[in-house]
């Protein structure tokens, strides 16, 4: 006998986030899903990002990691509320999870909230979290082939942080042909080119995020 | 490795199938995906032999076909498969696209053993 289901696998998942999604909307949260590469500067681009918008605007983090809560550790330094997921193992962050995080915070007073996704290309672009925008962060040591190797992510992401702008120089990185195949996978993906630890782009992008907040809130 | 999650969820449904439907053993799972579920057909079976052991759906056939990345152009109206990720319309060469199917990830059916 043949049954006929046609149901999402990933349905639990995707009902929980759209949940999610409901919360947001109702608070006025615009809420950003950060995924990258282990060592694409994340974190420390998160720490650029939290020391120009905390006096604007009241932040959240969550980490997400596999183990550890150095990086949890370095955005509490900042005096901005952050929670840990430790995800003992698993390579991504889903609806669950972040469920469950949130009830550590107090909703009714944030106006942007960052998840720092597990360190990985791959995986963390299947599940939904509710969020408003994937950001993907590339930067510039990890190779100008990343967009084709795994468009995936790539063809999901709102922005494109090109990040460690300032070591493009010494570094072979053909910025035309990654920026050529990023348009090719994603006509509509906006691209700042950033250096967190120099500088470069972080204000352009921290007023993308603050018009984004104020759209969200409109 | 987000196969072994992907693999607990389908044998969720699964059983909630098969209880639904009063079925005690199955032979065959359908699961299609999309060529931008991030699915990777080997390492889903091989995560799916593990979980489903001792279940309903221990020893079924596990299929998984691959559908390809499909959009519309939102300037001529061409319903196209994408090629390489290439987001581009072969007729009128406009990237103003919709994508209309590639993403998705669903079990078809079930084939029951008896």
């Amino acid at each position: 006998m043949e049954i006929e289901v046609r149901k999402n696998v990933l349905g639990k998942n995707d009902r929980l986030a759209a949940g999610l999604r409901q919360i947001f909307a109702d608070k006025g949260i615009f809420v950003i899903n950060l995924i990258s590469s282990p060592g694409a500067g994340k974190t420390t681009l998160l720490e650029a990002t939290c020391t120009r918008l905390k006096d604007e605007l009241r932040l959240a983090v969550i980490e997400g990691d596999i183990t550890t809560t150095r990086d949890a550790d370095r955005i509490a330094r900042h005096g901005v509320p952050v929670y840990q997921i430790e995800t003992h193992g698993a390579c991504h962050l889903d609806a669950k999870m972040l469920e469950e995080a949130l009830s550590r915070f107090n909703l009714d007073e944030l106006d942007l909230l960052i998840i720092e996704n597990v360190g990985n290309l791959v995986c963390p672009a299947t599940f939904d979290l509710g969020e408003d925008a994937k950001i993907v962060v590339l930067s510039i040591p990890e190779g100008d082939d990343k967009p084709a190797k795994y468009p995936g992510i790539f063809q999901r992401a709102k922005v494109c942080l090109l990040n460690k702008i300032d070591l493009l120089e010494v570094s072979g990185f053909n910025k035309e042909s990654a920026l050529g195949d990023l348009r090719e996978i994603n006509p509509e993906v906006i691209v700042f080119e950033t250096s967190a630890t120099r500088g470069d782009g972080m204000d352009v992008w921290c007023n993308w995020l603050k018009e984004q907040v104020a759209a969200k809130q409109r | 490795m987000h196969e072994l999650s992907i693999a607990l969820s389908l044998l969720d449904l699964i059983t909630e199938e098969c209880q639904k439907h009063g079925v005690e053993r199955l032979k065959k799972i359908k699961v299609v995906a999309g060529e931008l579920a991030g699915v990777v057909p080997e390492a889903l079976k091989f995560s799916f032999e593990v979980v489903s052991e001792g279940t309903v759906a221990e020893g079924a056939e596990l299929e998984v076909e691959v559908r390809p990345l499909q959009a519309v152009c939102q300037d001529c109206g061409a319903e196209f498969i994408i090629e390489n990720m290439k987001f581009r319309c072969p007729q009128c060469r406009s990237r103003d696209l919709k994508r209309s199917a590639g993403d998705e990830l669903f079990i078809d059916y079930l084939e029951t053993a008896d």
